[in-house]
């Protein structure tokens, strides 16, 4: 079971989410205005504020407060923001079509806003914004949009869609019509202003203040490149290993180009941070080509993802595909950094021999903890003795510790984490020991 | 399922948001 601790973080953090989002209601309730509408026009209405609260709430969940950090896992937390841009779109297109009600189908010339009165044409032009941000973030794959492409336009059609909203809540909206609801209105506008400028402003000027260096640049197996980090004039920070930072490199960090990407290192090393990329998009090839001396900036760490969240374990399970391994070799390593007895697995699933990225650091690894190393391979040599395929339900049946509590990580390509959470659900590993995050979700 | 569980939230949240503004629409025409 999660513990306590956990658990009323998680409701906190749940609470403080629909309270906030019901702030506008709340509001209109207790300096109530006149309105001489029926009860679809209030619903109408209410549902307006809600999708814009939502819309609102959005950045609060990628603002990457640490204090904020949630107990159930950062990759949730997007997933979250993800889902429910659905509730956002719904209220937002039912809100007109209680308002018109059975004048709908002439309102319908509206979706063309220049032949729309000013107030109801900012409301369209709000839903379009709206629109664009579902459309090129769910397709943006199908669309072959360029992850910086899609970042750029992210945070501008966001600010779009909640500024022209709320202008159109406030001309178009009665409800906003008493002088008192109108200021706190302005103060709700302008905590989430603030909380822009902290984001896009405050947090890049603070980080500028704060640059890093590379000082190793490791090239690895299946073009993999593992760039070692020290900061540059201040103390860096300490991590818990399993976490991961943002990185962007250059001169600026206000630059698009920033990624998300897991620590490889030992916690036990910082300040020193070591990153292990492999060659996917552009930016993580262009990465492959960074000399030693570049600067660098850090934005971390986050991430609920490590041992160290669940230390009274018998033991901790790794599966890990591909890359996916970077954060399990961080966590593998610490603990062999800190002289830890307990009996440890790592499944690793990979291409083939030649491409399995930091085989000779594991086994090296293996000398100096109780670590078991299952290689996975789809493609093995002829005379490949181990596991060979996917890992899949009956091979962890194999593999996996009888007896005891174990902590499990799981990290790899989003289909073979899929596969695997199923597969260790029907083995009965409770979801309170299995810890996972995923970041590819753009 | 850690996935499935972020769209069960989303979900539930929307459903929370969509019956608290049933009762706004309610409390506001009595």
């Amino acid at each position: 079971m999660p513990n306590l601790r956990d658990l009323t973080r998680a409701g906190l953090w749940i609470g403080l989410y629909v309270l906030l989002a019901l702030w506008p209601l709340l509001l209109l309730l207790a300096a109530p205005a006149p309105w001489g509408g029926g009860f679809s026009e209030e619903l109408a209405s209410a549902l307006g504020f809600l999708a814009l609260s939502v819309l609102a709430m959005q950045l609060l969940l990628t603002a990457r407060f640490q204090w904020l950090a949630p107990p159930f896992g950062t990759d949730l937390v997007y997933a979250f923001h993800r889902w429910v841009t659905g509730v956002a779109l719904a209220f937002a297109l039912v809100h007109p079509v209680l308002l018109f009600g059975s004048a709908l189908p002439d309102a319908l010339r509206f979706l063309w806003p220049w032949s729309a009165p000013w107030e109801v044409a900012l409301g369209v032009w709000s839903t379009y914004a709206l629109l664009a941000l579902a459309l090129t973030s769910f397709l943006r794959k199908r669309l072959r949009l360029p992850y910086e492409l899609w970042r750029r336009l992210h945070g501008p059609l966001a600010a779009a869609a909640i500024v022209i909203g709320l202008w159109h809540a406030v001309l178009a909206g009665r409800l906003l019509s008493r002088p008192v609801v109108r200021w706190l209105w302005l103060a709700w506008t302008l905590g989430w202003v603030g909380l822009l400028l902290h984001v896009r402003l405050v947090k890049p000027l603070w980080l500028r203040r704060r640059p890093w260096k590379v000082v190793e640049v490791r090239p690895e197996r299946n073009r993999t490149v593992t760039l070692a980090l020290e900061p540059d004039g201040h103390a860096g920070f300490r991590f818990r290993s399993g976490q991961f930072v943002w990185l962007t490199l250059g001169d600026s960090p206000f630059a698009a180009a920033e990624h998300p990407f897991s620590i490889s290192s030992s916690s036990q090393a910082a300040p020193r941070v070591e990153l292990s990329v492999k060659a996917i998009g552009d930016f993580s090839r262009r990465l492959q080509e960074t000399q030693v001396g570049a600067a660098a900036f850090l934005d971390g760490p986050y991430g609920s993802m490590s041992i160290d969240s669940f230390p009274d374990v018998d033991g901790y399970v790794f599966i890990a595909g591909g890359i996916g391994v970077a954060p399990c070799l961080s966590m593998i390593r610490t603990l062999a950094d800190r002289g830890d007895r307990r009996p440890h697995l790592l499944v690793y699933g990979t291409a083939d021999w030649e491409r399995t990225t930091f085989r000779d650091e594991l086994a090296a690894l293996q000398r100096r903890l109780d670590l078991k190393v299952v290689h996975v391979l789809e493609a093995p040599p002829e005379a490949w003795p181990g596991e060979r395929g996917l890992v899949t339900e009956a091979l962890l049946d194999r593999w996996l510790p009888r007896g005891g509590r174990h902590g499990h990580f799981v990290c790899g390509p989003a289909p073979m984490m899929d596969a695997v959470e199923a597969a260790l659900a029907r083995l009965g590993v409770p979801l309170a020991d299995l810890h996972a995050e995923r970041f590819d979700l753009v | 399922m850690r996935q499935r569980l972020a769209m069960a939230a989303a979900l539930a949240t929307g459903l929370a948001l969509l019956v608290a503004a049933l009762l706004f629409a309610a409390a506001r025409r009595t």
